[in-house]
């Protein structure tokens, strides 16, 4: 299965990973001059000195059938030539030169050939991952689009019959489809929010503080609003957080994450079930706070993905429900990422969800 | 200063909020808290009038009004002005990076996030009282929670902050850990750092006239050094020890 977060490219860009394609003709054009240039000068150089030769060969050979008087100046000659027909000494060794500057030259190539094609491997896998990301994101705002579209759907409806109720004065009616109206319109709340919350986090836009925060007073925050939800189902709460806990967190990122585990916890909690929220001291700099329910619970495999950072696409929708796609979940991993702290699932089917995570401590 | 019946008094709120549902759904909710409002302002001009006219103990800002984040501006200004700074919470429903960090320029920096229930609002304002005196972890602690500020000390009672001027009180019987205030009519235990009473004893605002006892001076209506027995306003009869008799040649006594 995929992962969602992929680093984008490298994850530290060095110089010719980034510019390589830059310097590429730069570097070629380099070295073609380079070698352009030590070809002329070498081929001049060896072209006057063979030339002179021949020349003043010819001359002295032409000159050896004209008198023999001018054999003096003929052996002078040949003296002068046979001593400009030996190397001087940077003409000897400009051949190892040359030879050397080749090698280097054609190692330096095949360096930068080789990382190009690493490069493009790089960039291959790359390119590969994140249009797997992106299939999972339109996927993903595909079910949630379908999910929030039945949803308001179903209020839509649902506002037609409260009209015909409203006129026909049945209150105890109009009462029962407000309270499922309000129950709808709480889960679509949330799944809005979760989203809102994933994507400034994804595009890094999120305020985040961390600072020293008052466990009991967050939690009692975040159940406040729970209360009703938990009433309703007949659920047992049950909480237990010491006075005197102090957390280092971000305000937001801990209500997002307490708001998503309980809200996790009711959903999939039967009727009159029962559902705990405690906190342990571990040591000095940290503690346990842990959700735990009796609900249906989860298979291994399911849990195994949610640990991974895998949406849950195939996952059968419960009726009148919005699907888990596990989005929250991702979410409150990422967010306690953030703040330092650490998320474990335990589970087991029909028996319940334990959902602990590490806080650092002031 | 002094010349309130009640000497526990309740916090004044502003309220600066173009919405005028939300404003009213706020005020509402502060009301039933036991805070007074002292207005709600609908825009900036507005919010400073009022924040200069009206007797006001904290600010509850929405970062947009009208669109424009005039909120951070009206922080900014009551920032600048000297001596009229008073702890304010941020209201915004955006969690945009960029708003909050401008908001954050501001001192002392505390927020509340849309929709907002009634336990989050409380929490706000007792963090924002906690943050301007500087004083932290005061009111989420077990015990008597109380925030020492100048002239006044902040407790929590019930759900609410209140306020109990220094110059109320009649007398301070520090216990172990708390202290026990008495005032007029009432009684209230609340913690006091030894710091601070130093500070009130130095200032001659108050004298100790046992070990367990400090006096406000303003209030002594009669000494009694042969029954050793100190009388303040409203008859109340306090133990003047002999090892704090000296305090009797600080009065200008007459002859």
């Amino acid at each position: 299965m995929l992962n969602w977060k992929v680093t984008i490219l490298s994850e530290k860009p060095m110089f010719w990973k980034i510019n390589w394609l830059t310097y590429k003709p730069i570097v070629f054009f380099c070295v073609f001059l380079f070698f352009r240039c030590m070809m002329f000068h070498a081929g001049k150089n060896q072209s006057c000195a063979v030339s002179y030769c021949t020349q003043y060969y010819n001359m002295a050979s032409c000159n050896y059938f004209l008198s023999g008087k001018i054999s003096q100046k003929k052996d002078k000659l040949i003296r002068l030539a046979s001593a400009e027909d030996k190397p001087k000494p940077w003409q000897q060794y400009i051949f190892p030169f040359i030879t050397i500057s080749w090698v280097l030259s054609l190692i330096i190539c095949g360096y930068f050939f080789r990382k190009g094609i690493i490069n493009n491997r790089l960039i291959l896998s790359q390119k590969k991952d994140l249009e797997q990301l992106n299939f999972a994101k339109d996927k993903l705002l595909s079910i949630i689009s379908h999910d929030l579209r039945s949803s308001v759907n179903s209020l839509k409806t649902s506002h037609q019959r409260l009209f015909e109720q409203l006129e026909g004065n049945n209150h105890a009616q109009l009462y029962r489809m407000l309270q499922s109206n309000a129950a709808i319109t709480n889960s679509i709340y949330g799944l809005l929010d979760n989203l809102l919350n994933w994507s400034l986090l994804q595009s890094k836009q999120l305020y985040f503080d961390l600072d020293a925060i008052h466990l009991l007073s967050i939690v009692q925050q975040v159940t406040c609003d729970y209360q009703p939800l938990m009433v309703e189902k007949g659920i047992t709460f049950q909480r237990n957080i010491p006075a005197d806990l102090y957390v280092l967190a971000d305000l937001d990122s801990i209500k997002v994450i307490m708001r998503n585990l309980l809200d996790n916890a009711i959903k999939f909690s039967d009727d009159s079930s029962v559902i705990k929220v405690y906190a342990t001291v571990r040591d000095s700099a940290s503690c346990n706070l842990i959700v735990e329910d009796t609900g249906i619970g989860m298979k291994e495999e399911i849990r195994q993905q949610l640990l991974q950072g895998t949406f849950l696409f195939n996952k059968k929708k419960a009726p009148g429900k919005i699907a888990g796609t596990g989005l929250g979940l991702r979410l409150c991993q990422e967010m306690a990422k953030k703040n330092n702290a650490s998320l474990q699932i335990e589970s087991r089917e029909h028996i319940g969800t334990k959902i602990t995570i590490q806080w650092p401590t002031t | 200063m002094a010349d309130h019946l009640n000497p526990m008094q309740k916090m004044d709120i502003l309220i600066i909020e173009d919405d005028a549902t939300e404003g009213e759904r706020l005020s509402r909710l502060l009301k039933e808290n036991d805070y007074e409002i002292a207005g709600i302002a609908t825009n900036y001009t507005a919010a400073l009038r009022m924040f200069y006219e009206k007797k006001v103990d904290m600010v509850i800002i929405d970062i947009f009004l009208n669109g424009k984040p005039n909120g951070i501006t009206f922080a900014e200004t009551i920032n600048i002005t000297p001596n009229a700074l008073k702890p304010f919470v941020f209201l915004t429903a955006s969690k945009d990076r960029q708003i909050f960090e401008s908001a954050r320029q501001t001192y002392p920096f505390s927020f509340l996030l849309k929709p907002y229930n009634e336990l989050e609002v409380l929490y706000a304002i007792e963090m924002s009282v906690e943050k301007f005196h500087n004083q932290k972890k005061i009111f989420s602690a077990e015990g008597p929670g109380t925030i020492e500020a100048l002239d006044c000390f902040f407790i929590k009672k019930k759900n609410a902050l209140k306020k109990i001027w220094i110059s109320d009180i009649l007398y301070i019987k520090v216990e172990s850990r708390y202290c026990d205030i008495f005032t007029k009519n009432e009684r209230f235990v609340i913690m006091i750092s030894l710091f601070k009473i130093n500070e009130l004893l130095r200032q001659n605002k108050f004298l100790r006239t046992h070990r367990n006892f400090l006096v406000n001076a303003e209030k002594i209506t009669e000494i009694i050094p042969e029954d050793n027995t100190i009388i303040l306003e409203g008859n109340h009869h306090i133990v003047l020890s002999d090892k704090y008799k000296g305090i009797i040649d600080d009065f200008h006594v007459l002859k």
